[in-house]
């Protein structure tokens, strides 16, 4: 898979073999690695008075978090006979968003975030090493997104 | 009667004017650059002043983003949780 900012301020997203779509797909299932719900209780672990917070906010924001991967979910279904896919502007939102969702769940999970060095990538059991590269893909891709379309 | 209603309002006053702050704390995962747009989005902030806040928040894993009315102070705080930060509210001391 190749990814590179377009002039017209698009990020085309070149596929050059199957597996790049299990990459891609691997987002929406990392997305509920953890679970809405504990994104929100994250997001919300430092409030005092909660209740008229979980009346009235969580709801709103489990449904728009929600949206951003369905939104995801959609784009690559209509986009998988293609070799070649754009981001624009609007969508970059929901895709930063569900990749956001994605290594938030993986941290929560495999809290990969404390790996520094590439000698300790070895050493990992395959399942975190994984765990540990599709957080960094997620994140690089979020970095392009930032830098060249949504700035 | 009349005076009581003004120890009333007098007191309604006190309680609706005290201010309330916006923290928002550190986490292992969103990007610094990321941060810093949310704080221009939300609170309307020059760059130089987002970004020392989300160096604040790199750094010593909370800054104090606004201080100001309970009602407003929901509703950034609501705006932050849509942008997957990390936030709270709490009475000024």
């Amino acid at each position: 898979m190749k990814a590179a900012p377009t002039i017209d301020g698009r990020l085309q997203i070149i596929i050059e073999e199957d597996q790049d779509w299990l990459a891609l797909d691997l987002i929406i299932h990392d997305s509920v690695t953890g679970n809405r719900e504990d994104l929100c209780e994250h997001l919300s672990s430092e409030l005092k008075e909660r209740q008229d917070w979980e009346d009235y906010i969580r709801p709103d924001l489990e449904t728009h978090f929600s949206s951003q991967i369905k939104q995801l979910k959609k784009f690559l279904d209509e986009s998988r006979d293609q070799k070649t896919f754009y981001i624009d502007r609007q969508g970059a939102e929901y895709w930063y968003g569900a990749l956001n969702q994605s290594r938030l769940s993986l941290e929560t999970k495999y809290q990969t975030s404390h790996i520094e060095s590439l000698d300790e990538i070895n050493e990992l059991e395959l399942e975190m090493r994984s765990a540990f590269l599709r957080s960094q893909f997620y994140s690089n891709l979020q970095g392009l997104l930032l830098e060249y379309i949504m700035a | 009667m009349a005076d009581t209603q003004e120890i009333t309002l007098t007191k309604q006053k006190t309680k609706s004017s005290t201010p309330w702050q916006v923290i928002v704390f550190d986490d292992p995962v969103n990007l610094m650059p990321y941060v810093t747009r949310v704080f221009q989005r939300v609170f309307s902030y020059p760059k130089e002043k987002a970004e020392y806040h989300m160096t604040e928040v790199h750094q010593l894993g909370k800054s104090l983003l606004w201080t100001g009315d309970r009602e407003r102070a929901e509703v950034y705080v609501q705006q932050l949780h849509t942008y997957q930060l990390k936030a709270s509210l709490q009475k000024s001391e």
